[in-house]
């Protein structure tokens, strides 16, 4: 293990790049794109440095960024070995080139020091993450580049480029919730989040999981695997995850380079950084197999109905997607890593120049029904095309593999893959024949493609090597992979088929002209179903239009909130034997408390506390019932019966439950607020009885939430000071008029949604990692709270920022003053992430700070 | 379905139609007004119709105007002009202090007195530091304010599905966007998609029918597939099934049908213009008309209407039962508030402020006289303030202009006969990019310019080498007559079979690529073997774009060497090329009109123009607009080639134009973003005319670094005072980087069209906003030529000029948005991000220079040398043209020279109008008694 300073520098520069640019507008000139794009590529040079080094050596190159004495994290720090420095390479490439593309290509664009910034930010998010040593980076990154990306959709006063933004964020944010769960059932297990300790004590480990007191086991490993695997479909857009994707094409060109070439390939990247731990799991790795190769036929195939430009991009990403995961679920984790090079530098450079089609629409115009069609050859000129085109293509490329030494009848991996080589080459080769030109020509094309063919085979063995100098372990890769040999069988088969089908349809298209031999309305459906993307559109609107009207039944209906209260009780005081010797002091307590900090069915005086009153004392109240609240849970609770725990254990369930659904339905900000902050608050609860008393992590979680509510309401205090009580949906767009209001609020919904580097998602981190090991339906409805909080904040922010803004309301933006007080607020929020000492460990030790003070106190 | 009300249907569809525009493919990029359906109609009442229906501006926001005031740009004396020319003279009287009606629009304009919507009025008041005051005020006013109605009338300015939107927050609009989206998208697809939507040949209602049976709940319509198929086979049948079923009254039903147009305004637009096409190969395959396309459209706006209003009021989708739901509603709450009259006090004080009216004047007013300011401020809303900006600042261009002319018809020699020969000729096309060039080009040596529409007088077809398609190289307002090939020269056969081979494998691995891409199974592999190539042209095109394309040309050249071309120009048996006759005629009818009889240099340059931009869709709107958006290349050669031959000069000497035995016509071709001027046919060239030809070379080079510089000064990000590497560094890197969105200004600026002799501009600089176009009125006592010219390249001129004016005013709407979301659609448009309008008109980029417009939104102002009674003779004879000045789409100048060296205005109803008699000239140029001012939409629309 070698450590070093420079490591460091290749994520610092696209971050000083950004602070560069996020100087006030009087500072900033073209003159600071050009030295953030230099200092782009001195990141450049050090990542090929770092290359450089990884190449002449096998252990990782290391820089520890700090040491903690955290249980869960003793040293954070970057650790690069070889795939992380291929990356390296490749994202701080793409970065600036891309950087330097924008400063032109949105030049004089109103948002560009916005979008520089932040491409800027999302450079620096995605090296950190390549280079991170543990889990946890790699996780604040992860959730890092959900955020930057739907920021970066850049037109947020258009309302179809904010919906496609929101369906982006939330899609991610799925992902990211099963991912977090995925962490901490890998801590649970393992208990380390570190990539070294962690595959080595999996390896070691055996436990088998019962999936919700089911009969239904999967190993730990398998949990894991599957949980983290769900994040990098999200990412990579992974059927049925890849909605988002399409939709984001609403954001200006060069964006979708970077996305494309960069921050979609982070599921492979991750696969390939978790290969130890995936290949302890046949399982995860088929289902891995199965969603990209699913993933890869369906993309193509939309991509093939498309009309445009941008959209057939995207879907070719998709089907490319699909491909590179499959190759992970092969087991071919690196060529993976080469597959998302190749494809990133391909679909960079093709969006890029996405606006040359009306240039080749001019040089080269179709005509309707292309009817320039070739004459057909005789029999001996099938019997011709079908050795050159079908036969020569298999000699082509199993004999490369020959010439090259690579065994492919050890592994079953190789074999599929070489199958898609086969169809490609194949395919090449028809074109030869479609286009019916002179021998000569045909002959020197053939050449072409066997040179081409060899040499692919051979970098992507070189690479592989590189990467995975062991070849045992890639063997071991490919074996873990292996299907059974039946399956296997099947799908090589059914691969097979598909060319031969696919030769025939081929020379059938050549006879016959444009008609298809099959049935119209199988050739309409087939052209419906991709057209209107698999459908998923319609479901999604009927399933939203569902939960929409059924949501606003529960808003509004009194019965409904007594039936599940009345439910919620009878349930809780079910779990507990009834009322056995537990004092009427104790219900007291938990009743006062219940009142201050809400816990269902007692919330209703937090509610109208924050919704009733006028708007200041709301403000101030909630701060302080929360606040208050905390204190009756650390002084007053701890001796009450433990019985009463499951009691509060279950109402705090439905109160997460019930909160999310109602904040989710609102339209005005305070109710909004209110909901939302009973199902954050219920959290606390949950925690509060399963571990008996108030944690650190806890409390620092109820305090940040109470702080960001208090920021929050303080923002919505600011708009109705200016333009009085308004509905949600009356007001709109205010980034444009309030750049400065809008950033306060932009930074407290991140804040408030969880999201690092703000202390709520280190808290909310705390409480996860210190619950009770298993999966449970507790556990199960808080990482839904977390994820619907992203949901109403989001959509809260978006509907005040983005979208066209009334231009028949006077504006102000916010005051010295006020600037100062949302800055308090947010630097607040920050700087308990930054306490390095012990809050992290202190939720699994014993001793706490909590107890501590108490004691003291008594 | 009988065949009268078909025809009746779709009459009524052609008129409702008038609102959108016609929009051709990107590929040819065709300038033309957004609003031509409309020039029957005055100016200022086109614009409001289409804002009604279309929702654009006609005008720039009133807050760019007032920035232009603070610039002075706009000049006080101007906007006092246009000011009074319909202010009524009134004063009030504020507790001794007079205020004059003037005084109020005046501070209105400059001001901007609008109040802030009405629900947060209060909140505002509150934070102002005079709010006592304003409630005070407001208490005075409280029973003088009346409610305003301005609820937009269901069926006539609101659609249904609109109409609920706005209720119920629901997203009808955009659902059913994105279904006729979809649906536009895969039909008119020009060859895009690798696999094409099927049954197109059926026509676009017929093709629909067919699909959408088989759909899925299109955007959540239930039972879709069944009231698919119940409806009728033919479009005209079905659309007024649909009228029927949403019970539209047959007086709202155009007003309906516009709306609807209107709705998807860039794809209504482009299917206007293709169902006119009838030869439009697309078209011929897969029609489409407006019909079809309402039939389509409204079948989703019934089914989603009826869908919501059960749902959410429990009433049937028909108009009739919405506006009765919306009355009994509407009764409960109707009243105008206090903050009506918060809203009014507000706008008071700040009148009073604008108007130094002290607070104690304010308080001791009369109500009665309060009241009159607020209603001279309610009959001037901010939304009419746009026609008052629009003259004073067309005022400040035209008297500079005209300032400029009459400097030059003044000087003493003007008019004399030239006598020494000049070196060479040069032939320019109209295009404002020429008169920089031109100007340049005459500083460096003893060279005469002409401008002339760039297609020489040759409406032609034509194909190049190595094609297999003819493009047509005329505007778009004139038919191809001729087609000419470009062929191969004689004498290289054994280079043209290597080019040939060498061309075909380099097409075959295009081919590959592309049936690789377009697979199921193949793509991946692909880009994995191919992948890496892309990423070093990535790092060459960004970081050094200027070294790439030199290097990208010249690999291009090594493997595919280009072969000496000629054009085909006389008739052979294949139809191509032109008669004897036609050349003769030709040859002669450009000369004549031109004004080149006499005088001829050793050379005459026919130059048309092109650019070069890379990653451009607008590459075409770059390029020669009078070629149909193509280079002027063939035209300028075809033409030199027809004119030195010897029959053509014998034809054209015999009818007075003696052309010298020592002539040659040579063409050229400008290249509007580096000025690199290039010269074609050289083989032709005779031997004595190599040193000439050498001198010109050289010339042109030296104007094109002059050039360079005076344009590169105007592109933004390089300074005022650029040294000459930097601009030639600047100039070859926008034409040659991928990342450039405004490689050149384009035709961005045009204000003015000067017809006449060169003598006339000679020694101005027009600043690259004229179009210049020579003639000679004593060579024209006719006035045939110049009719020719006015109905031509005039109009083609005014189009160019509404184009930019209305990007420009409105970049979302009517212009095509920012570049940077650009998505190129079935090859032949555009549409922002994945599903969006099909965008019409300019870029923002364009036309915007950051924050300003960089394009002045001005209308054109056509200047012409000629006797005035000529001029109207001509207009009496052409009612275009005569609309065009009547409804003051254009404004006309006469230079008359002839009868009294003055100059004068055209104005409607009123004749000719000395410019002189008045100072300041801008005050006459303004067009007095706005009657339109406040009176509510003409009745034809």
């Amino acid at each position: 293990m070698t450590s070093s300073l420079y490591p460091v520098l290749v994520p610092l520069a696209p971050l000083i790049a950004a602070l560069l640019t996020a100087v006030p507008r009087r500072y900033l000139s073209y003159r600071n794109y050009q030295i953030g794009f230099w200092i782009l590529l001195a990141g450049l040079a050090t990542s090929v440095v770092m290359l450089w080094q990884a190449i002449h050596s096998q252990e990782p190159t290391r820089f520890v960024l700090f040491a903690a004495p955290w249980k869960i994290l003793p040293v954070v720090e970057l650790s690069i070995d070889r795939l992380a420095a291929v990356m390296m390479v490749v994202i701080s490439g793409f970065g600036a080139l891309l950087y330097r593309y924008s400063t032109r290509y949105l030049q004089q664009d109103g948002g560009q020091r916005r979008y520089q910034t932040l491409l800027a930010l999302s450079i620096s998010t995605l090296l950190f993450m390549v280079s991170s040593s543990d889990l946890l980076m790699l996780f604040i990154s992860w959730q890092l580049l959900s955020w930057f990306l739907c920021l970066l959709s850049h037109n947020y006063a258009h309302v179809p480029t904010a919906q496609s933004s929101f369906r982006t964020f939330i899609m991610l944010r799925a992902g990211d919730c099963a991912f977090l769960a995925g962490i901490a059932l890998a801590y649970h297990l393992y208990g380390t989040v570190q990539f070294a300790h962690l595959f080595e004590r999996a390896a070691a480990d055996q436990t088998r999981l019962a999936l919700f007191g089911t009969g239904l086991g999967v190993t730990g490993a398998t949990a894991v695997t599957l949980l983290i695997f769900i994040g990098a479909m999200s990412k990579s857009a992974q059927f049925p995850l890849h909605m988002w994707l399409p939709d984001s094409l609403f954001a200006p060109t060069p964006i979708h380079a970077l996305l494309h070439a960069g921050i979609i390939n982070a599921g492979g990247f991750l696969l390939n950084r978790l290969a130890p731990l995936y290949a302890l799991s046949p399982t995860t790795l088929h289902v891995v197999l199965l969603i990209g190769l699913s993933t890869a036929i369906l993309g193509t195939c939309m991509m093939l109905v498309q009309n445009d430009i941008k959209k057939t991009l995207g879907y070719s990403t998709i089907g490319q997607m699909g491909y590179m995961i499959m190759e992970c679920g092969l087991g071919a984790f690196s060529l993976a890593v080469f597959h998302l090079i190749a494809h990133g530098l391909f679909k960079a450079d093709v969006f890029l120049n996405c606006g040359k089609g009306i240039h080749e629409a001019r040089l080269h115009p179709k005509q309707p029904m292309d009817a320039s069609m070739e004459p057909a050859p005789g029999m001996l000129g099938w019997a011709a095309a079908f050795v050159l085109s079908f036969l020569v293509p298999l000699v082509i490329t199993a004999g490369a593999h020959y010439a090259l030494g690579i065994s492919l009848l050890t592994n079953q991996g190789l074999l599929i893959l070489l199958l898609f080589s086969w169809v490609t080459a194949s395919q090449a080769m028809l074109t030869l024949f479609r286009l019916n030109r002179a021998l000569l020509t045909k002959g020197g094309m053939l050449v072409v493609v066997a040179l081409v063919a060899t040499a692919y085979f051979f970098a992507a063995e070189q690479f592989t090597h590189f990467l995975i100098p062991d070849r045992s372990v890639v063997a071991a890769y490919f074996q873990a992979a292996a299907l059974p040999d039946g399956q296997f069988l099947t799908l090589a088969a059914l691969l097979v088929l598909s060319i031969v089908v696919g030769w025939f349809f081929s020379v059938y298209r050549q006879r016959n002209g444009q008609r298809a031999p099959w049935p119209v309305w199988l050739k309409v459906n087939a052209y419906l179903f991709f057209l209107n993307r698999l459908y998923l559109d319609g479901i999604a609107l009927r399933l939203l239009g569902t939960l929409k009207r059924a949501g606003r039944v529960a808003d509004q209906s009194q019965v409904l909130f007594t039936i599940i209260a009345v439910l919620s009780l009878s349930m809780a005081l079910g779990q507990t034997s009834w009322l056995s010797g537990v004092p009427s002091k104790a219900f007291v307590k938990l009743l006062l408390s219940g009142l201050l900090i809400p816990l269902f069915p007692l919330h209703a005086v937090y509610v109208a506390a924050l919704t009733r009153l006028p708007r200041a004392l709301a403000t101030a109240l909630g701060v302080l019932l929360p606040m208050m609240g905390m204190c009756a849970m650390i002084w007053l609770l701890p001796d009450i019966p433990k019985g009463l725990f499951s009691v509060i254990s279950v109402l705090a369930v439905f109160g997460a439950l019930w909160g999310s659904v109602k904040a989710l339905v609102q339209v005005r900000v305070s109710q909004l607020l209110a909901y939302g902050g009973l199902a954050l608050y219920s959290i606390l609860w949950w925690h509060f009885a399963q571990a008996g008393k108030l944690s650190v992590p806890a409390i620092l979680c109820g305090w940040t939430v109470t702080l960001a509510w208090a920021g929050l309401s303080l923002a919505w205090d600011r708009i109705c000071v200016r333009y009085g009580e308004l509905d949600l949906n009356r007001i709109g767009g205010l980034f444009q008029p309030m750049p400065r209001f809008a950033l306060c609020v932009t930074l407290l919904v991140m804040a408030a949604a969880g999201l690092p580097p703000f202390g709520l998602f280190f808290g909310y981190l705390g409480i996860l990692l210190s619950g009770p090991t298993g999966i449970s339906i507790g556990l199960a409805a808080m990482v839904a709270t977390w994820f619907a909080a992203s949901w109403y904040l989001f959509r809260l922010m978006q509907q005040l920022l983005f979208g066209p803004y009334r231009s028949d309301l006077h504006y102000e933006d916010l005051r010295p003053l006020e600037i100062a007080a949302f800055v308090i607020v947010i630097v607040l929020l920050v700087i308990p992430s930054g306490i390095s000492q012990g809050w992290l460990s202190a939720g699994i030790s014993k001793v706490t700070w909590a107890s501590e003070a108490t004691r003291w106190i008594q | 379905m009988d065949s009268v009300k078909a025809k009746e249907l779709r009459e009524l569809v052609r008129r409702a139609s008038v609102v959108i525009a016609r929009n051709w493919p990107m590929t040819t990029f065709v300038y033309n007004n957004p609003m031509r359906d409309l020039e029957t109609l005055p100016f200022q009442s086109a614009v409001r119709v289409a804002r009604r229906f279309v929702g654009g501006r006609g005008y720039l926001p009133n807050e760019m105007y007032r920035q232009l005031v603070k610039s002075g740009r706009i000049k006080f004396q101007h906007l006092e002009a246009a000011i009074r020319s319909f202010a009524q003279d009134k004063e009030v009287e504020l507790a001794g202090r007079t205020v004059s009606h003037f005084d109020v629009v005046l501070a209105h304009l400059l001001e901007g007195i609008t109040a802030p919507s009405e629900e947060t009025i209060s909140a505002l008041v509150k934070r102002t530091p005079t709010s006592a005051a304003i409630h005070a005020l407001a208490r005075r006013l409280k029973s003088r304010i009346e409610p305003r109605d301005d609820v937009r009338e269901i069926g006539r300015d609101l659609t249904l599905s609109a109409w609920c939107d706005q209720t119920f927050y629901t997203q009808l609009g955009w659902q059913i966007d994105r279904e006729l989206i979809k649906w536009c998208e895969a039909f008119l697809d020009e060859g895009h998609a690798a696999w094409p939507m099927p049954d197109r040949e059926k026509g676009f209602y017929a093709a629909w029918k067919s699909l959408a049976v088989y759909e899925w709940s299109p955007c959540g319509i239930a039972n879709s597939g069944r009231k698919i198929k119940a409806l009728p086979a033919a479009a005209e049948e079905a659309l007024l099934t649909h009228l029927d079923a949403l019970g539209i009254p047959p007086e709202f039903t155009q007003d309906y049908l516009s709306l609807q147009l209107t709705a998807l305004y860039g794809w209504a637009s482009f299917i206007n213009w293709r169902s006119e096409q009838r030869n439009y190969k697309w078209q011929v395959a897969h029609p489409i008309d407006l019909v079809e396309y309402l039939a389509v459209r409204m079948f989703y706006e019934r089914e989603l209407v009826d869908q919501t209003c059960r749902a959410e009021l429990g009433i049937e989708g028909k108009l009739k039962a919405i506006v009765s739901c919306v009355r009994d509603k509407k009764d409960a709450t109707c009243s105008a508030g206090d903050n009506a009259c918060l809203a009014a006090a507000w706008r008071l004080k700040r009148l009073a402020d604008a108007l130094q009216v002290s607070q104690k004047n304010l308080e001791a007013a009369d109500v009665d006289q309060l009241q009159r300011l607020l209603d001279w401020l309610d009959d001037f809303p901010e939304s009419e303030h746009g026609p008052v900006w629009l003259d004073a600042y067309e005022a400040g261009y035209q008297e500079d202009l005209v300032h400029k002319l009459r400097t030059a018809i003044s000087q003493p020699d003007f008019g004399s006969i030239q006598v020494n020969r000049p070196l060479a000729q040069v032939m320019f096309c109209i295009d404002v990019r020429s008169e920089p060039f031109r100007r340049n080009l005459e500083a460096v040596g003893n060279y005469e310019t002409l401008g002339f529409a760039g297609f020489f007088g040759i409406p032609m077809r034509c194909r190049a080498v190595d094609q297999h398609h003819e493009t047509d190289q005329c505007p778009a307002i004139v038919e191809p007559r001729y087609t000419v090939h470009e062929v191969v020269r004689e004498g290289q056969k054994e280079r043209q079979s290597i080019h040939d081979a060498r061309k075909n494998f380099v097409h075959m691995l295009h081919e590959m690529l592309h049936d690789l891409k377009s697979h199921v199974l193949t793509p991946y592999i692909m880009v994995e073997a191919l992948g890496w190539f892309f990423g070093l042209q990535m790092v060459e095109r960004t970081l050094f774009p200027g070294t790439y394309r030199r290097w990208r040309e010249k690999l291009q050249n090594a493997v595919v060497a280009p072969l000496a071309t000629r054009m085909t120009s006389d008739r052979n048996s294949a139809g191509l090329g032109l008669t004897a006759e036609e050349q003769n005629t030709s040859v002669e009818t450009v000369l004549r009109m031109a004004g080149l009889t006499r005088n001829f240099g050793r050379l005459v340059v026919v130059c048309g123009h092109t650019s070069i931009s890379d990653n451009n869709p607008y590459e075409a709107a770059l390029n020669c607009g009078a070629c149909g958006g193509n280079s002027g290349e063939p035209n300028a050669r075809l033409f030199a080639t027809i004119a030195n031959k010897p029959q053509v000069r014998e034809h054209v000497a015999k009818n007075g134009i003696v052309i010298p035995e020592d002539t040659h016509f040579i063409a050229a071709v400008h290249n509007t973003t580096t000025d690199a001027v290039t010269l074609f046919d050289l083989e032709d060239v005779p031997d004595s005319h190599r040193q000439d030809i050498e001198q010109l070379k050289a010339d042109l080079q030296v104007a094109a670094v002059r050039n360079n510089r005076e344009r590169c000064i105007r592109l933004p990000g390089v300074g005022t005072d650029p040294s000459p590497a930097r601009v030639a560094q600047e100039v070859r890197r926008r034409a040659g980087d991928w990342s450039e969105t405004r490689p050149e200004w384009g035709l961005s600026g045009n204000a003015s069209f000067i017809i006449g002799r060169r003598e006339l501009t000679r020694d101005l600089n027009l600043e690259g906003r004229a179009f210049l176009n020579s003639h000679d009125y004593r060579l024209d006592p006719t006035g045939a030529l110049l009719e020719g010219i006015l109905t031509g390249p005039m109009v083609v001129g005014q189009w160019i000029n509404a184009q930019y004016y209305f990007s420009a005013t409105d970049p979302e709407i009517y212009g095509s948005g920012s570049k940077i979301y650009h998505n190129v659609v079935g090859r032949l448009g555009i549409m922002s991000g994945p599903q969006s309008d099909l965008r019409t008109g300019l870029p923002w980029q364009s036309v915007s220079n950051g924050d300003r417009t960089y394009h002045e939104p001005l209308r054109l102002f056509v200047a012409i040398e000629a006797p005035r009674q000529r001029i109207l003779e001509i207009l009496d004879r052409q009612p275009i043209l005569k609309q065009l000045c009547d409804n003051e789409w254009i404004r006309l100048l006469a230079i008359d020279h002839e009868s009294d060296k003055k100059l004068y205005l055209y104005r409607a109803n009123e004749g000719w109008i000395d410019v002189e008699e008045s100072s300041p000239i801008g005050s006459r140029l303004v067009v007095p008694a706005r009657s339109a001012m406040n009176s509510v939409l003409c009745s034809e629309c």
